[in-house]
């Protein structure tokens, strides 16, 4: 990180606070809600584990707003990470983490799930499962021209992303108009409403390793950006490199799909507020994607479930906040990034 | 380290690009690399770097077969600066010549103290050092080539191969990129291959030249020997003279090219 940030202790010091935001915002979401907490129950609640605190509090906070939290944690930093490495290898400051189809696969995944199951544990598993095969089949396509251009990759991408909505809207066309088909149009507009534990134990684990793998791989992405041609001269392995970054990247956008329906601008907006502080060296923009991302996915799901009486789909408002200042972001840069 | 090329062929395809094309550089040496567009000096240079694969030759580094190194290995013995240096998010210059270290570092690995002062160390080759906290998008073109050369020389190579360092640059930046070339030359036997549109520069700053013809063997040898007004008038399809213009040092000439076929005429 030092090659960015001039001084090691500036450095240091950006790494701390990109450390102890999530936790704080994390603590802060706990407070607010139609019923608010003190800070000070929720901090007695945390340190005795709930027997300090009246039964109605402890409940509100372990079992409704601390999973919801973390979920929220989860998906902002998965989906910003995912967008970060995706805009790196693509060398394109404009994609976001579903520009292979991603979002469209795993929507595809969860309607169906819904549309045959009640259960939610299948719903997540398809939705998983989708995401990853409509990346595997974009990039089945574009490996068939053994040039393996990134143009390619982008618009198999695309295609395998029109294929999967028309099949959403398909299974829309089939569900039972009363029951079914709202629950689906629900949730294919993204919320973390009634997320507990279980829906943490299976994405969880997902979005961690994947995140993990695309931070150990984050320097490499510097090598990627500069095109395959100069990236293979140094000695790189562009190709495989390449698959193992979209691999982490579409495993970890799944789960958050999984986790939360589509909430769309969040990898495409994060990654840039994300290089307006800290540069565009993707070793320090990865982490901080990562603490940003979480942060900013919390604050909006705390808006989205306190600021009317009903839920506010996580979609509305992160495309109402996101793409106005995207837009302020175009007219302020003239779509220059640097 | 001796890099040496024998018999090569390339085609793309069903079309040839370039034919029976042998040469060798050994350090301290500069290969001037000429030929008219198209006739595959890129090509030549892709080959060299294993980023293409020659129909049939062999390149060999040291007696060996390139096709025996691997990627990462390649990527330390032969640095590449190609044409175009695009950054798409606008890397610090020192972070950019960081990338060029890739060939030394782990795949899950981050640059460490050793691959920052190699860096620092490549930074200093080229006199740049001063701007190494500078937007690499926001460079004049002279320093840009010269940051790509860095980048190059970070991976500490025995041969770097340079894709037109001098085009579009104007005649001070090129004077300052073939005076850093030819120190890192005499000084630390880096052998040094570029292609060039310009047969002066080949004449100025080259111990070899090679000179591509489409479609027969390359012509390879001192650039005294190789660039004569039939050889170079033959290869481009143009009328030339060559001139040597400082009496005292024979190998100062300059390739005067007959642009509107007039000449002995005035």
């Amino acid at each position: 990180m030092r090659s960015a940030v001039r001084s090691d202790s500036s450095g240091g010091r950006t790494a701390l606070l990109l450390l102890i935001l999530p936790p704080v915002f994390l603590l802060g979401s706990l407070c607010i809600g139609r019923f608010p907490i003190m800070i000070a129950d929720v901090v007695s609640a945390i340190g005795s584990a709930g027997q300090a605190v009246e039964e109605v509090v402890r409940s509100v906070i372990f079992s409704i707003r601390l999973p919801r939290g973390l979920a929220a944690l989860l998906v902002g930093a998965g989906l910003s990470v995912s967008g970060a490495a995706f805009q790196g290898i693509f060398r394109n400051p404009l994609v976001g983490p579903s520009i292979l189809g991603v979002a469209q696969g795993a929507g595809f995944g969860a309607a169906l799930g819904l549309l045959l199951t009640e259960s939610i544990l299948v719903s997540n598993l398809l939705a998983f499962t989708f995401g990853v095969v409509a990346v595997m089949a974009a990039c089945f396509i574009a490996l068939r021209k053994s040039d393996n251009s990134l143009l390619m990759l982008v618009l198999s991408g695309i295609v395998m992303g029109a294929v999967f909505a028309a099949l959403i809207s398909l299974v829309k066309y089939v569900a039972d108009p009363e029951e079914k088909l709202p629950t689906i149009v629900y949730w294919l507009m993204g919320g973390l409403s009634g997320v507990g534990y279980r829906d943490l134990v299976f994405a969880a684990p997902i979005i961690a390793i994947g995140s993990a793998i695309l931070i150990a791989l984050r320097w490499r992405i510097n090598v990627l950006s500069l095109g395959d041609e100069t990236a293979r001269s140094f000695g790189e392995d562009t190709r495989l490199l390449r698959f193992a970054i979209i691999g982490s990247a579409t495993i970890v956008t799944s789960a958050c799909v999984a986790l939360a329906g589509i909430v769309g601008w969040v990898g495409l907006l994060v990654p840039h507020i994300a290089r307006m502080f800290l540069g565009p060296n993707h070793s320090v923009l990865l982490p901080a994607s990562i603490s940003i991302g979480a942060c900013y996915l919390l604050v909006i799901d705390v808006v989205a479930r306190t600021a009317t009486s009903a839920e506010i789909p996580l979609s509305i408002l992160t495309a109402l906040l996101g793409a106005p200042f995207f837009a302020w972001l175009l007219t302020k840069t003239g779509g220059k990034w640097t | 380290m001796m890099l040496a090329v024998s018999n090569l062929d390339f085609s793309f395809g069903t079309q040839r690009i370039f034919t029976d094309i042998s040469f060798s550089v050994a350090p301290g040496e500069i290969l001037s690399v000429i030929g008219p567009n198209g006739a595959g000096k890129s090509t030549l240079l892709r080959c060299l770097n294993g980023l293409l694969s020659p129909d049939h030759g062999e390149i060999t580094v040291n007696e060996r077969d390139i096709r025996s190194l691997g990627r990462k290995e390649l990527g330390r013995i032969i640095g590449y600066v190609p044409q175009r240096n695009t950054d798409t998010f606008g890397f610090s210059v020192f972070d950019m010549v960081l990338i060029g270290r890739a060939a030394h570092i782990d795949t899950f690995s981050a640059p460490g103290e050793v691959d920052h002062q190699a860096a620092e160390r490549a930074l200093q080759l080229v006199g740049l050092q001063f701007i190494r906290d500078k937007n690499f998008n926001q460079l004049s073109g002279g320093q840009a080539q010269l940051v790509a050369i860095a980048r190059a020389l970070a991976a500490e190579p025995d041969i770097i191969l340079l894709d037109e360092p001098t085009a579009h640059l104007d005649i001070y930046n090129q004077a300052q990129v073939m005076r850093v070339l030819r120190e890192l030359t005499d000084g630390k036997g880096l052998s040094v291959i570029m292609t060039t549109h310009s047969p002066d520069h080949a004449f100025l700053f080259s111990s070899k030249v090679l000179l591509m013809q489409p479609g027969r063997e390359g012509l390879f040898g001192p650039p005294v020997d190789v660039m004569t007004p039939e050889t170079v008038g033959r290869v481009y399809g143009i009328d030339v003279s060559i001139v040597n213009y400082d009496r005292q040092n024979p190998i100062r000439r300059t390739v005067v090219p007959d642009w509107f076929g007039t000449s002995g005429t005035h």
